[in-house]
């Protein structure tokens, strides 16, 4: 009733459309579209444009794009919800027990309300708490032996090591870490070593040093200097004066030589063919077949370890600066004749070679002959001479020293040969071990006579490293006033025949070197056609 | 006559109830945008228009349906126009028409649609037609093609499409069981390889099977012989067994003749 | 008396028994990259080896049923390297837990001349293959991916024909008697290559039928 209010619907009549609905449809579901898609694209468009615009000022700030950083220098894996990674050497070869393991953190206390610092990183890594603050080994040589108790004092780390610029902490961090793991494992192989190997003077290993005597009253120690956290090196360490002692050389190589342990054990050489073969080296596997004794079996197998390769070099080391020092020493002590060493660039760890000439000033084109080739080894030194001759030094300084010696006094000797050929002077009697006169202490003397174009005068020379050089000359017989007429010999020829032998005053003649005097006197005795 | 009366009754009870949804939820929606502004959110005002807009869909259901008779061709017609307020109207259209009067009459039983409305039609029309039937036609065959592709594509059931993309993730299975078989068969004891076997395993045979058979029986026929323990097959000519697994006399062509029990010139 | 059987006696070469724990699997050829990469993967940093060998059996039949197996193997890729002798001992039956296959395993690197002398000895080749593919190693571990393959005239091993279209993969160790964690180790590298390849322990006897 009270829908049917006071309107009534009285007939119905239809209504027909006289355009095509579909069109309108059409048209209109078109247009509805459009306006719809339109509000999606502006939508999709400011929201792209927002993140391309978040990425961009966030770029390094980003957590996950820091991570993807890492990811491409360092080995991570996942593990439940925490990322783990793995900074030690094994994939590389190296079999110390170490785990290496280090966790990622995501750095969670900044602050966004104030500024976001220029260092600031999203990332964290956690090491190992073994394996903080950073390490390096010391290899030095000390000639005297202080007393053990003294060695108990390791040096703290003295400078940091700089950091390149825009390298992430987390990298500088994480590299730090596997320098000190590296280090570590160096030292664990030579104490190791140490330890286990027979050596005529036992190898000390104390707390973190190991201490050897490669050569009697020479010490070389290896000290593992591992400072962790910030502190800043608190004693002027005992070793400050000795700063200057580092063997970087060494050093370089012990990381080299574990590297290359490392390697080896990478290297194919161990893969088994056939395939069911156990792993090892090819080589051990012919002992069976090929019947190898015993001698051929050890020297297959692994050579020397660490600390004895350290050891050989460090002994070849300080036998090449004794021997340079040697050398120089007597260049600078002795004028005349000059000694002249050329070393040789190219360099074995285990041997070096310098060439030694002995010349006078002035003339190096006519005296020439001693040129000796020092081969300098680990614990001898081999000479050989411009004649062949080989000769073999012991690592005592003094050897050296005596043996250059006896070299120089036979240069002089040699020089006059030489001199004579030159000036036309006949060569009448050459020694180079003379058996005649006072021993000398050190070495031989040696002498020659030369005798004047014409015969007239004779000048014979004596010259020995400890006793210096004695000149004596031959004068013709009627020059001089000893002799007395005889009645026997009644001819005037037989007064040109040579007579008695005065001395020179060596010292009081004039020249700046031997070489220069002999040849003033050759000259004054010569006389002018 | 009846039947239709009673239809459009029905349809037009439904319609109101309908649309007093719509007006409710139009309310509550202007409520909260007037009191609650500040602390309203997006996404709630999105719900409001996914309501208002589900509404609208079921009564544009409801006037599609095919129960529901052509409201066009109902007119209505006011029998009688008063200008004194009416009680019973006001408190059926809550106060909003209290007078049934030539005012409101034009605005409320307008059969043409708002002029706004009109307005768009119009350019809608005009739009219609000026591109003209034929594009027109194809406009919507190329409109209706994609429309129903896309709705087969959402409509096909879900596991169709998962499972094309979960084949292309799932690897094909990368072994076979029968083959590892075979191989590790191969490699223990030479199943399939046996120089002059075809590949399987032999039945346990006569002696002599074989051409190229030499002396030491060959590992199928003593494990089968092993297996079952009856009639262990020894080809070769050197000495016949005994059938006593355990004093069988060795068949090795070596010189060197273990001291078997069986043996002994004294036993037995 | 009689002498004791062959395969009773423990057999050891030298003063360690040592022992072979092994897993066994085998992947399809389409995969057989996909495998590759990831052995490459997880397996020691060295440079991809390739091996082809020569293996022949040798049987000797001692009182009992079950004949004295050796296996000769040589490798055909480096034929200066010496022959390779094997022997393997039954599985140990142990408890069920452990993951491995664990036998005992005697190896010997020989001279040239094994053939002849196996067969002065009294053994008869029971069959040969030929066997390539590609080895790899993490540790102690070593993983084989190989291709058996038949000869089909005896004594050329370049006529051969393919045993399947599977390769074998297997994951062995060689450690002393008595080292249980060896197992352990293994059955979580086999987990990494799930699901790849199913690396499990096939005890042979249960293949013979």
């Amino acid at each position: 009733q009270p829908l049917k209010y006071k309107y009534d619907s009285i007939y119905k009549w239809t209504w027909t459309y006289n355009r095509s609905p579909q069109v309108l449809q059409l048209i209109s579901k078109k247009r509805s579209l459009s306006t719809a898609a339109a509000v999606l694209l502006r939508g999709a468009e400011k929201l792209s444009k927002s993140v391309a615009e978040n990425m961009e000022n966030r770029r390094q700030r980003d957590f996950n794009s820091e991570l993807l950083r890492l990811r491409s220098q360092w080995k991570l894996r996942k593990v439940g919800d925490k990322i783990l990674g793995d900074l030690s050497y094994r994939s590389a070869g190296s079999l110390f027990p170490h785990h290496g393991t280090f966790e990622v953190i995501k750095n969670t206390d900044i602050d966004l309300d104030k500024k976001v610092p220029e260092d600031y990183c999203p990332l964290n890594v956690q090491i190992p708490s073994d394996l903080e603050g950073s390490a390096y080994i010391k290899v030095s040589i000390q000639k005297q032996a202080p007393d053990i108790g003294d060695l108990g004092t390791i040096s703290l780390f003295r400078r940091q090591p700089k950091s390149k610029a825009g390298a992430q902490p987390w990298h500088v961090k994480l590299e730090a870490a596997q320098n000190v793991l590296l280090c570590k494992e160096i030292f664990a192989q030579l104490s190791r070593e140490a330890v286990q190997i027979k050596s005529q003077i036992p190898h000390i290993v104390v707390k973190n040093q190991i201490i050897s005597q490669p050569f009697p009253g020479l010490q070389l120690s290896i000290s593992l200097c591992h400072s962790s956290g910030e502190k800043k090196s608190q004693r002027a360490a005992p070793e400050k004066p000795k700063a200057d002692d580092h063997l970087y050389v060494l050093e370089h190589n012990l990381h080299q030589m574990i590297r290359e342990f490392h390697k080896q054990q990478l290297s194919s050489v161990l893969m088994p063919h056939p395939a069911t073969a156990p792993f090892g080296h090819k080589r051990l596997r012919l002992a069976g077949p090929q019947a190898y004794t015993k001698a051929q079996i050890s020297s297959v197998q692994q050579g020397q370890g660490l600390l004895e390769k350290i050891i050989k070099q460090a002994k070849h080391i300080f036998l090449r600066s004794r021997t340079a020092r040697t050398i120089d020493s007597l260049a600078s002590r002795i004028e005349d004749p000059q000694i002249q060493a050329h070393w040789s660039n190219i360099n074995d760890v285990y041997e070096s070679s310098v060439k030694v000439l002995i010349t006078s000033q002035g003339y190096e084109q006519i005296c020439k002959s001693i040129q000796l080739q020092l081969n300098i080894g680990v614990e001898q030194i081999r000479v050989v001479h411009r004649d062949g001759r080989v000769v073999t030094l012991s690592h005592q300084e003094q050897e050296l020293q005596d043996f250059l010696l006896s070299q120089m006094s036979q240069h002089q000797v040699h020089a006059v040969q030489q001199l004579a050929k030159v000036m036309g002077w006949h060569v009448l009697s050459f020694s180079n071990h003379v058996g005649l006169g006072s021993i000398e202490s050190v070495g031989n003397a040696s002498a020659v006579t030369v005798a004047s174009p014409n015969g007239d005068y004779a000048i014979s020379v004596r010259n020995g490293p400890e006793s210096g050089c004695k000149v004596l000359v031959q004068f013709p017989r009627n020059q001089s006033k000893e002799l007395q007429k005889g009645d026997v010999v009644l001819d005037s020829k037989w007064s040109h025949l040579r007579g008695p032998y005065r001395e020179v005053h060596w010292s009081k003649m004039e020249g700046r070197n031997f070489v220069y005097k002999m040849e003033l006197l050759m000259a004054a005795l010569t006389p002018a056609p | 006559m009846q039947r239709e009366e009673k239809q459009l009754e029905a349809s037009v009870e439904s319609l109101i109830s309908r649309v007093a949804y719509v007006k409710n939820a139009l309310h509550s929606f202007i409520y909260k945008l007037e009191n609650e502004y500040d602390r309203l959110t997006w996404p709630s005002v999105l719900d409001n228009f996914a309501l208002l807009s589900g509404q609208l869909n079921t009564i544009n259901k409801l006037l599609k349906n095919e129960k529901t008779p052509s409201y066009r061709s109902q007119v209505i017609i006011p029998l009688l126009l008063s200008p004194d307020r009416d009680d019973d109207l006001a408190k059926l259209t809550e106060q909003r028409v209290p007078v049934f009067s030539h005012e409101i009459v034009p605005d409320y039983l307008r059969t043409k649609p708002d002029p706004e409305v009109e307005e768009q039609e119009k350019q809608l029309s005009a739009e219609a037609a000026r591109i003209g039937p034929e594009v027109a036609q194809k406009q919507i065959q190329t409109l209706n093609k994609l429309c129903s592709g896309l709705l087969e594509k959402l409509n096909n059931p879900r596991d169709e499409r998962e499972a094309e993309s979960s084949a292309l993730r799932q690897n094909k299975p990368s072994f076979n069981p029968a083959d590892t078989n075979a191989l590790v068969g191969a490699v223990a004891f030479g199943k399939g390889l046996s120089k002059c076997r075809p590949p399987g395993p032999v039945a346990p045979g006569l002696p002599g099977q074989g051409p190229l058979m030499s002396g030491g029986p060959t590992l199928q026929q003593v494990t089968i012989g092993g297996g079952s323990g009856q009639q262990p097959s020894m080809g070769g000519p050197v000495s016949q067994q005994q059938g006593q697994p355990g004093k069988m006399p060795s068949s090795i062509k070596t010189n060197i003749k273990s001291a078997s029990g069986s043996m002994h010139p004294y036993n037995r | 008396m009689e002498a004791p059987p062959v395969t009773v006696m423990p057999v050891t070469g030298g003063t360690i028994n040592m022992m072979e724990y092994l897993l066994q699997g085998s992947v399809l050829d389409q995969a057989l990259d996909s495998l590759l990469h990831r052995l490459r993967g997880l397996c020691d940093n060295m440079e991809p080896e390739t091996f082809t060998d020569h293996e022949l059996v040798y049987l000797l039949k001692g009182q009992q049923g079950n004949p004295f197996i050796l296996r000769a193997r040589r490798s055909l890729s480096h034929p200066t390297a010496p022959w390779h002798l094997r022997y393997l001992g039954q599985p140990e039956v142990g408890d069920k837990s452990r993951h491995a296959l664990v036998r005992n395993c005697v190896d010997v690197a020989t001279s040239h001349s094994l053939p002849e002398f196996l067969n002065e000895m009294g053994f008869r080749m029971d069959h040969e293959f030929v066997a390539n593919g590609h080895i790899f190693r993490k540790g102690a571990m070593k993983v084989v991916v190989t291709k058996l393959s038949r000869i089909l005239v005896p004594g050329n091993t370049e006529n051969i024909e393919r045993l399947s279209l599977s390769y074998l993969v297997e994951l062995s160790v060689l450690a002393p008697a008595g080292q249980d964690t060896v197992s352990e180790d293994m059955r979580s590298f086999a987990e990494q290559l799930k699901p790849l390849v199913h690396l499990e322990k096939i005890d042979p006897s249960k293949q013979r039928h």
